[in-house]
């Protein structure tokens, strides 16, 4: 399995020495090549998550386990685990700094040890893979591209060093409606050809159409946990369900107010919806 | 007229190309609900920015409350007309307690003193947050801190409020406390103008203002720029779910009575096409 996540809690010290519990007993795993989606509330806890999966602070209590090591145990070589585990950030395109796209992409691999000509092929690599032309880009600022262009190439710069375990925080936040359908196939492209991807999101049609698992965490608490639709469908049935709904179940419980329209409960996506309709509908409204 | 722009033109380097914006018309009527969308790059928080000054005008006019934005002596006054909240919460603090905060702004535009506490408080009771005064504003969440952003704007009674992207990093929760309090700002007379990703928060607009490439494509009501499948394709964008049904319906052959654009319409719709079978 790609990480383990074993009864692991997490404490930060806050204003006027009070503690707050950011994660409490936490313990799941993700297999190597899963899609894995995360979602949750503000403050739930999601981002200590990821760095924590990341390497970037040890929980306070518990052990995670990446490709079967234990990365806080005495000797680890954490800077192996920069390698093999990449993390975007939300809004990445802030930690964009050098002076041309290039430069910015290649920071990655500076203590990599390849030679200059694998360098540069590399950053084509990436930042084709983003979609760019490399040729036109490559020696533009960082800082004068467009909000979406700039996020594209702070990605690049995460994924030049070809990590195993790519971690996304909110990775289409302030994107395009056509943005976002374009990023989420690059990122299912990644996950086809090997990469296993974890992608802590908001929205609910991006998980349920997109990942295979789904953790959902509330207030710290890993409260369910399972293959994408089934979390969903139990989604439903909690409280806080309205707001962790797609819209496609939204529309599933409108249609069945006073018992007018009862579809199936298993449909979540829009697709799920559009089919459900045209069988039911079927015969309905013609000329 | 609130807002008045004539053939707006501009560009980030100086004549450089392409222009950010290019040959703007915009009127927005006192007490409108403007919602604008468009993809990343068309031009919205260009346009935006131009009606508090926050960018100089270089080419065109305009004209908000009465005032030309070009009229630097009138700059002060122009930005506590027309406030703004952005995207991020956590930019938009001075203060890492709620009431200095807001109090920050009143302060800069020089509110006699013993106002301000009364202003604070019924600023935070607008937005739904009475009662957080002396919260340390890092405690808040996203919704929390968004609003008290709102409150600090609100506390300077402007005429317009403007939401850039407002409700982009929240989580659904937060995002529908934001969209609610703009609507309540909205009933209460103020201007909202609403730029945004999500199509589904400009079904409820007054007017939708469609932007590519730093041209305004379309500007109409709701009905008339969201259902319109061919504008919406021309400017990179994906209509609301309940308009991309009725269409895919309609492929297979299943006609709705009429396009929907909320969640709710297309629910009254299917129950009506059901009932007739």
């Amino acid at each position: 399995m790609a990480i383990k996540i074993e009864n692991v809690s997490y404490s930060y010290r806050q204003y006027a020495g009070e503690t707050v519990e950011a994660l409490k007993n936490i313990s799941f795993t993700i297999e190597t090549g899963d899609f894995t989606g995360i979602m949750g509330p503000t403050g739930s806890g999601k981002t200590t998550l990821v760095q924590l999966m990341a390497g970037l602070r040890a929980p306070t209590g518990g052990r995670v386990y990446v490709n079967g090591e234990d990365i806080n145990a005495k000797g680890y070589d954490k800077s192996s685990l920069r390698q093999r585990v990449g993390v975007v950030f939300q809004y990445p395109e802030y930690q964009l700094f050098a002076a041309t796209v290039e430069k910015d992409v290649a920071f990655g691999l500076k203590y990599s040890g390849l030679s200059r000509r694998k360098v540069t092929a590399r950053v084509r690599w990436a930042l084709e893979t983003m979609g760019f032309d490399f040729e036109k880009i490559r020696d533009q600022s960082p800082l004068a591209l467009s909000g979406g262009e700039k996020r594209r190439v702070a990605i690049a710069g995460v994924i030049v060093t070809k990590p195993q375990i790519l971690i996304f925080d909110e990775p289409i936040a302030g994107l395009d409606p056509c943005g976002r359908e374009n990023f989420l196939q690059f990122v299912k492209q990644m996950n086809q050809t090997g990469t296993t991807i974890i992608m802590v999101s908001h929205n609910m049609e991006a998980l349920a159409e997109y990942t295979r698992h789904l953790l959902v965490l509330e207030k710290g608490r890993l409260v369910d946990s399972g293959p994408t639709r089934e979390v969903f469908a139990r989604l439903k049935q909690r409280k806080t369900g309205v707001l962790a709904q797609t819209k496609a179940q939204r529309i599933v419980t409108l249609l069945a107010a006073g018992g007018k329209l009862a579809l199936s409960p298993a449909i979540v996506t829009y697709d799920d919806l559009l089919s459900a309709l045209k069988q039911e509908l079927a015969g309905g409204g013609r000329g | 007229m609130l807002v008045e722009g004539k053939k707006i033109s501009f560009s980030y380097d100086f004549g450089g190309s392409p222009l950010a914006l290019q040959d703007v018309d915009i009127t927005i009527e006192k007490g409108e609900f403007v919602a604008i969308i468009g993809p990343n790059g068309s031009g919205k928080s260009t346009l935006v920015k131009h009606f508090n000054a926050l960018l100089q005008l270089q080419q065109g006019e305009l004209r908000v409350a009465q005032i030309d934005v070009r009229n630097e002596k009138d700059i002060w006054l122009l930005r506590r007309l027309c406030g703004m909240v952005f995207q991020n919460p956590d930019n938009q603090f001075v203060s890492s307690v709620v009431e200095e905060d807001i109090a920050f702004g009143l302060e800069n535009y020089e509110v006699p003193r013993a106002e301000i506490p009364e202003r604070v408080r019924s600023a935070l009771a607008l937005v739904g947050m009475g009662g957080y005064e002396k919260r340390p504003t890092n405690t808040l969440s996203g919704g929390q801190k968004q609003r008290v952003a709102i409150a600090g704007v609100l506390a300077l009674d402007p005429e317009i409020i403007i939401f850039d992207e407002a409700t982009a990093m929240l989580d659904p929760g937060g995002r529908q406390e934001v969209i609610k309090i703009m609507h309540k700002l909205h009933r209460a007379g103020k201007t909202i103008i609403a730029i945004t990703h999500f199509v589904e928060e400009a079904t409820a607009a007054d007017k939708v203002i469609l932007m590519h490439k730093g041209r305004i494509l379309a500007c109409g009501s709701p009905q008339a720029v969201l259902t319109n499948l061919e504008l919406m394709k021309e400017a990179e964008m994906i209509p609301p779910l309940p308009v991309r049904l009725y269409y895919d319906l309609r492929q297979a052959g299943i006609c709705l009575n009429r396009c929907p654009l909320t969640e709710e319409e297309l629910v009254e719709e299917i129950w009506q096409l059901r009932s007739k079978m």
